[in-house]
């Protein structure tokens, strides 16, 4: 056993140098928290706000203006979290906070039996947006105020109705709330902002660049997985699936395809303001000469079928084929973050670390 | 010169008669020591033999990507099975061409996991029955061309690994608490509300006889991995699905009787798995314990209590096994070897897993 022991100490002393981390600055990971997630965070809180006043005029003087701007607003909303959802590390990990804003998928419908229910027994501890907080994640994000604002029985908001509309104001300063932590955990000096842009080993979570420049990549890979699979697979014929409107996300307000278009917009926004784009310059200018060109096909393609209403559009044999292709464009798009973006990151693009089980 | 060949036929045919069926199988195959699922480098995915370099011996393509192997103790054939939420897996015997495609279930997928029984009869595989989120353990006679013959609830949802006890009397499964549809890809569906678990399965009865739910303030540690420990424990490796900065464990052991031990890894080295190990190995006294972790490019060996006995930086390491007297690991990105010793390039990546072939 001593004999063991030596040899292993000895083996530690040999590659503890090769376990030893660069300590460098990030300036991709500053950028990426300074250009991007900072103010995408505050965008989020911005039109939570918003939407919350907009209820609150609503609430207040109900009729149709008022009901049409509380609904724009919510569009504005699903925006402004659209562009920033696919950040899927930090913060927005903790206390379910994902889950708080966006309760999706809900294979089991959780979340419309719930706010069924809650606006049948017209729970009057539900209209408090902290009460509401303490309840079901399902309860106090998108979906149920996407339901309060356009799923049966909404037109009533027009009309003065106490309930559904303090309802919706409640999930309203909910989601604010939440939004307003996520924002706030990112402001701590020294907390995960300066960690990506200085990582040091010290930190508990980022220590190396290439630790950083990981967590940066996998915002594409698995934000392209997940347009693809969650988001456009359900809609989307595909290998004999049958597509399937009623789990089309934000059916009701008919954000669908809009959202999914936000979303991808982000993801362009954060590859031009991270400094990622700078890479590839000279014989490297394909690259994002191609990605620039595969996201306008994208956002090209989503415009002409965005109007059309999402149960409309999944029966529609041609609105199918842009689907179809938009799948392609996700699948080509992540393809191009797992090869050249984490090449010229000079990351090896290990499949089992980017996509592990 | 010595040859196999020459040895057998010196021997005569009456001694390879006598030699028990997995015995005549190792002279066979004297090259192929490890089998693992891998990623050609024509972009295919594979089911391997591989030698002590990770040289391809024999490699089987498969219609996705493949995940853990396990082999039966009596013929010798290895079952490769797709990665969740995959429906294949792959028999193959290594001491000829055959193989053969197992298809899942109507309703279910397979997890990426699967255990013989100590006879080698039965095949225990992890399965999804996805459209009602439970947990399964699909049981497949081995000796019927691997017909299915029964499944048992596997006591949580997202089943992963899965472990004989030591006495073989338990099946010691890893519900890691995902919940996952085939509707949504990979997505996992239930992260506010997930409950990982270890359950110990009477092979005898097929009951859940004993249970070890992880603390409710650790309710997103994922348990998925498996090793035996000492003295009839296993050692259990978890995958945190909550911030990399939460100070989780993620290492622990277990017995039927008695509750979690966690390992108390030293801050520093618990930190470079980057709150994911994707694969554990042990000794076979169960006192040292090798863990990988792609996400962290990191292994690591400690021991028993947790003491750091080697740690090092590896690009998008994962596969870890024990052969002979030391750990071998192997990477995404094509790296093979011993933990303690330079390793060998090679041009296949190699997915999470490695078995160790008996013989």
């Amino acid at each position: 056993m001593k004999q063991i022991s030596i040899v292993v100490a000895a083996l530690l002393a040999l590659f503890l140098p090769l376990a030893s981390v660069r300590a460098e600055p990030s300036p991709i990971g500053e950028a990426v928290a300074a250009n991007f997630i900072l103010p995408g965070y505050a965008a989020l809180v911005e039109a939570a706000e918003a939407e919350q006043s907009a209820i609150e005029t609503l609430c207040a003087a109900p009729g149709d203006e008022a009901l049409d701007f509380a609904r724009q607003e919510f569009r504005d909303l699903v925006i402004a979290w659209s562009r920033i959802e696919l950040i899927r590390f930090g913060p927005v990990l903790a206390d379910n906070r994902i889950d708080r804003i966006l309760f999706w998928p809900d294979r089991r419908g959780i979340a419309l039996r719930q706010i069924q229910g809650l606006l049948a027994e017209r729970d009057l501890a539900a209209l408090d947006a902290e009460n509401l907080r303490q309840k079901s994640v399902a309860l106090q994000g998108l979906g149920s105020l996407e339901y309060v604002l356009f799923g049966t029985g909404a037109d009533e908001l027009a009309a003065p109705n106490d309930y559904r509309c303090a309802l919706g104001l409640a999930i309203a300063g909910a989601i604010r709330a939440t939004a307003e932590e996520v924002l706030a955990d990112w402001q701590v000096s020294e907390g995960i902002a300066a960690h990506l842009a200085n990582p040091v080993p010290e930190n508990a979570d980022y220590r190396t660049d290439d630790e950083v420049l990981s967590e940066v990549l996998g915002i594409f890979i698995h934000g392209y997985e997940l347009l693809r699979d969650v988001r456009l697979g359900p809609i989307t014929e595909f290998e004999g699936t049958e597509p399937n409107a009623r789990v089309a996300l934000y059916r009701r307000s008919e954000m669908t395809i809009e959202s999914i278009a936000a979303n991808v917009a982000g993801l362009e926004d954060l590859f031009n303001v991270s400094g990622l784009a700078e890479l590839f310059t000279g014989d490297l200018s394909w690259v994002p000469d191609s990605m620039h060109f595969e996201l306008d096909n994208f956002a090209s393609t989503a415009d002409q079928i965005a109007d059309m209403p999402i149960e409309a559009a999944v029966a529609d044999e041609e609105v199918q084929g842009k689907l179809g292709y938009l799948r392609i464009v996700t699948q080509s798009l992540q393809a191009m973050a797992t090869q050249q973006i984490a090449v010229e990151l000079g990351l090896s693009a290990g499949f089992s670390s980017l996509d592990g089980d | 010169m010595w040859s196999r060949r020459t040895f057998l036929k010196a021997a005569g045919a009456g001694f390879t008669a006598s030699l028990l069926p997995a015995e005549t199988w190792a002279l066979e195959r004297a090259d192929a020591v490890f089998a693992t699922s891998i990623l050609k480098p024509d972009g295919v995915h594979a089911a391997a033999l591989v030698t002590d370099r990770g040289d391809l011996v024999r490699a089987i393509d498969l219609p996705g990507r493949g995940h853990d192997v396990t082999q039966c103790p009596m013929t010798g054939k290895t079952v490769t099975f797709a990665r969740r939420p995959g429906t294949f897996a792959l028999v193959m015997d290594p001491r000829s061409d055959d193989h053969e495609m197992l298809t899942a279930a109507e309703g279910r997928h397979f997890y990426g996991h699967g255990a013989f029984s100590p006879d080698g009869k039965l095949l225990y595989a992890s399965e999804n029955d996805f459209d009602n989120a439970r947990g399964i353990v699909g049981i497949y006679d081995a000796t019927d061309g691997f017909r299915r013959i029964d499944e048992w609830s596997s006591g949580g949802v997202g089943p992963h690994d899965m472990l004989l006890s030591a006495d073989a009397r338990y099946l010691c499964v890893a519900n890691g608490g995902i919940e996952t549809h085939p509707d949504f890809g990979r997505a996992k569906l239930n992260l506010a509300t997930m409950q990982p678990n270890l359950c110990w399965i009477e092979r005898e009865s097929g009951h859940v006889v004993a249970t070890h739910s992880l603390p409710p303030e650790w309710h997103q540690l994922s348990t998925r991995h498996l090793a035996a420990g000492p003295e009839g424990s296993i050692w259990f490796a978890c995958q945190h699905e909550g911030q990399v900065s939460d100070p989780v464990p993620l290492l622990g052991r277990i017995a039927p009787d008695e509750d979690i031990l966690w390992a108390d890894i030293p801050e520093g080295a618990r930190q470079s798995l980057r709150n994911y190990v994707g694969s554990i190995a042990s000794s076979p006294d169960g006192a040292q314990v090798a863990l990988g972790s792609p996400v962290g490019n990191s292994l690591l060996v400690v021991g028993a209590n947790g003491e750091v006995l080697l740690s090092r930086t590896l690009a998008d390491v994962c596969g870890v096994a024990w052969r002979g007297d030391a750990f071998r690991f192997s990477s995404g990105s094509g790296l093979f070897g011993t933990a303690s010793t330079e390793p060998v390039q090679q041009e296949t990546g190699f997915d999470h897993h490695l078995l160790t072939l008996a013989g």
